[in-house]
């Protein structure tokens, strides 16, 4: 190990613990960002081979009647490599509990002679027999029912009782309680043994050739529907899904991304601690660097020390973040698996995915450090040995200094408390984003949660959460705000950090000067009550920006909803207001975050020897 | 070895331009062990300062070991430094979190001036020169002052130099200390190396070849050896 590399080891180990602090930042977006992107990996690749293995029809022909001699010439077409016809019935099915859900009936031909859209026994009875059905594995919990049991189903306007036989998987359905919607199967036989049509009116094809060209598919698609026109037959409507992928996959994987892409942002905005910290350490060592290029280190080998220990932060990121996101990546993609009703066959996960996490690991901490470095070892040497450490010129240049001297008659450590807070103003501003934007996500999130109550009562009624009607609804805003809290307790981690490593900065940038104050006449507690007040002040900044940034938020997440709310027909626009348990819960713990950032530094400062504390270079 | 010809240098201060060198002519052979004393202030660590590389002129030529160093770049004056020069600060100056032979051989590493394997050999070397291989792998903090110093004149001759600079090397040690410090700048003149020396110490005319008094930025008087 050359020398270079010992005092990169060595500076790192002596400031450990705001090491860690950054390191622990870090690894909080770089873990989110690897569970993320772990579970889009996994599910991107199982969601489309579990639903390849159904080998899903290549097009759904909705047409009056296939029979057997139909379906015959279908498959005998060049163009068709072969078909299967279906019928969907939709009628309601009463739970156990006396309430009546949707349900989705699917006439199987042939359940011995599946080949396409194909949906596997789950349990029970395969086929089902004559007065039997199968119901979705999902199914059974909104349904409330079990095998064995008899079940009472109303399709238009008639009654029919009939013993669930067995369950089954269906791979192309979505989960049946995110739906509210039972999906059950059964045979013609059955269907006509209840008094309905039997007739099996959906053509599933599997086109010859490239199934995976949607144009190709399109066309041979056209020409069936031509086809059985030609031959006398009414076709209402073709449908040709986005071939090989999931009916679910574009939007969970989107969903995804956006997640990934947050826990990127965490990973970028805990960047904000990496400069706090290396421009601190820059200033520190001013003179080490005037030394290092006197005794003839060029910039670029100087600089390259320093980019070695944010590199070393990247590296304790990573170290801590794999374990954790991988984790977090199979838990997540169990969950998601069982919320989109598909089995995992393989947990693994790619190379790209660790690959890209590492670079990006190693990549943040640089790329944030690289903007200090460059200022610290762009002084000449002369610079650098003359250099005092620290500036007494900083403060009451500009007006917002000023400004800060004329607030109030208070007492002398809450006025220090808060001027200090201007002193170092990049390290403030960055720690003072953090929180803020955290702070904008977790009100806009409560207060999204608040507004879509409120809209969904007015459509639905008072006290109406949960019911059967608006139960669809309520999962999926669920979702969307679970969503949003996450992201704001990673943020708030994150900025929770920062603040803490930008007190514990302070402390040591100012050792002298509380030093000074003890030697007047401070008490250790006011000198510690100084650093408190001076993270107080920062936070109580971050929170009213915070309630300022959620109001666009919530009214944009309103805008949206509203045009949702259009598309499936209900009137009127969402009602938007902030949640002043919102807004004074993330002043609460704004306030906690700052005590428990302050509390140690403000110790730290009070206990330091008055001797100590003033001979510190 | 060093030629300064009508040399002045200023700098912007909030309180306006302050010139700490005037017009300065200098001419140092080869071996000479030169003390340039003065009060604090008068210009001492400005004239090192141009002479080592740290800094460059406002006007005038200086030229050290063939170099034109008013005519050079950051980065190549970092190199010439490290090759040409070897520098002793008053307080030492050691990178603390370094151990001590690691500290002599960071020049080293830095010029890439030996092969990795033979730097820590060289750098003992050098640390038996001055008396503390003893000490090679304590952390300088561990040291006291003398001790901190020499080490510091060991790294400053880690690449060779043909050139070593001391600003105020004797001014935190004790008489005694001082005074094994100046011999030790004496035997390295007396090996050939180039000695400059800026000092308050009166007793650095018991070893200096030659003596130069500035005040306010010049030369006031020149004691031949």
């Amino acid at each position: 190990m050359t020398t270079r590399w010992s005092k990169v080891a060595r500076d790192t180990w002596q400031a450990r613990t705001r090491a860690t602090l950054v390191v622990l930042a870090m690894s909080i977006g770089l873990s989110g960002f690897f569970a993320l992107l772990a579970t889009y990996a996994i599910l991107k690749r199982e969601i489309n081979r579990g639903y390849l293995e159904t080998n899903p029809a290549s097009a759904i022909v909705r047409t009056d009647a296939v029979d057997d001699s139909l379906l015959a010439a279908v498959i005998a077409r060049d163009d068709v490599d072969d078909a299967d016809a279906r019928r969907v019935v939709n009628g309601r099915i009463r739970a156990a509990d006396g309430s009546w859900r949707r349900l989705v009936l699917f006439i199987i031909r042939d359940f011995r002679q599946l080949r396409i859209s194909t949906v596997t026994s789950d349990r029970g009875e395969w086929p089902p027999a004559a007065g039997t059905l199968l119901i979705e594995r999902d199914a059974f919990q909104v349904a409330k029912t079990q095998v064995g049991q008899v079940v009472t189903m109303a399709i238009e306007g008639r009654e029919h009782e009939l013993r669930v036989a067995g369950g089954v998987h269906d791979a192309g359905q979505a989960q049946a309680r995110m739906e509210n919607s039972v999906y059950a199967y059964t045979t013609p036989e059955t269907l006509a043994m209840m008094g309905e049509t039997a007739a099996l009116d959906r053509l599933l094809i599997l086109v010859s050739g490239d199934r995976l060209d949607q144009m190709h598919v399109r066309r041979a698609a056209a020409d069936v529907k031509a086809w059985l026109e030609a031959q006398g037959h009414v076709v209402r409507r073709v449908d040709v899904p986005a071939p090989g992928q999931h009916p679910h996959s574009v939007i969970m994987g989107f969903l995804l991304l956006v997640m990934a892409a947050f826990g990127a942002f965490a990973l970028v905005l805990s960047g904000a601690i990496v400069v706090n910290l290396l421009s601190a350490m820059m200033t520190h060592e001013r003179r080490q660097i005037g030394v290092m290029k006197a005794v003839g280190g060029t910039r670029g080998q100087i600089a390259a020390i320093y980019l070695g220990e944010a590199a070393l932060f990247g590296l304790g990121a990573i170290a801590v973040a794999m374990p954790i996101g991988l984790l977090g990546g199979h838990a997540l993609s169990r969950y998601f698996g069982v919320l989109l009703n598909f089995d995992l066959v393989s947990m693994a996960v790619p190379a790209w995915v660790f690959l890209l996490v590492v670079v990006i690991g190693f990549l943040v901490p640089i790329a944030a450090a690289a903007y200090p470095v460059a200022v610290g070892t762009g002084m000449t040497a002369r610079e650098a040995i003359a250099a005092a450490g620290i500036e007494l010129s900083a403060f009451g240049a500009r007006p917002l200094d000023r400004w800060l001297c004329g607030i109030g008659r208070a007492g002398t450590p809450l006025l220090l408390g808060v001027r200090n807070s201007a002193r170092r103003r990049a390290r403030a501003s960055l720690t003072i984003v953090t929180l803020t934007i955290a702070g904008a996500f977790f009100i806009s999130a409560l207060s999204f949660r608040t507004s879509m109550m409120a809209t969904l009562d007015r459509f639905f009624g008072e006290n109406s959460y949960g019911a059967d009607a608006r139960y669809a609804f309520d999962q999926h805003m669920l979702m969307i705000y679970v969503f949003l809290i996450v992201v704001a307790a990673v943020l708030a981690g994150v900025g929770g950090l920062g603040l803490m490593t930008a007190t514990s900065l302070n402390v040591l940038d100012r050792r002298r000067e509380l030093g000074v104050l003890r030697a007047i006449g401070g008490t250790p507690a006011m000198v510690g009550s100084i650093v408190v007040i001076e993270a107080v002040f920062v936070v109580v900044l971050a929170w009213i920006l915070g309630v300022a940034g959620a109001w666009p938020i919530i009214a944009a997440l309103g805008a949206l909803m509203t045009g949702l709310m259009s598309l499936v027909k209900m009137r009127g626009s969402m009602i938007v207001s902030l949640s002043p348990a919102a807004v004074f819960g993330w002043l609460a713990i704004v306030m906690a975050l700052a005590a428990i950032a302050s509390l140690v530094p403000a110790i730290t400062a009070s206990r330091r020897s008055v001797r100590e504390a003033i001979s510190y270079e | 070895m060093i030629e300064l010809r009508r040399v002045s240098k200023s700098y912007d201060t909030p309180a306006g331009s302050f010139q700490a060198v005037r017009e300065i002519d200098l001419h140092v052979r080869a071996g000479e062990l030169v003390a340039v004393v003065g009060k604090s202030g008068s210009g001492k660590t400005t004239l090192l300062n141009l002479i080592s590389g740290i800094d460059r002129p406002t006007s005038g030529d200086v030229i050290v070991a063939g170099t034109a160093l008013h005519a050079s770049s950051e980065t190549a004056l970092a190199k010439w430094r490290g090759a040409t020069v070897g520098i002793v600060f008053q307080f030492f100056q050691l990178l603390p979190t370094l151990t001590v032979v690691e500290n002599v051989m960071l020049p080293m590493d830095f010029l890439g001036t030996r092969p990795v394997r033979s730097r820590r050999r060289h750098a003992l070397e050098l640390l038996a020169r001055v008396g503390l291989s003893d000490q090679a792998d304590k952390l300088p903090a561990t040291l006291s002052g003398g001790q901190q110093q020499r080490v510091a004149i060991a790294r400053a001759l880690a690449n060779d130099p043909p050139i070593v600079t001391a600003d105020e090397p004797t001014g935190n040690l004790d008489s005694e200390t001082a005074r094994a410090l100046l011999e030790l700048f004496r035997v390295l003149a007396a090996d050939g190396t180039t000695v400059v020396i800026a000092t308050h110490d009166r007793d650095i005319t018991r070893v200096a070849s030659r003596t130069l008094t500035i005040e306010d930025g010049r030369f006031l008087e020149v004691v031949p050896a």
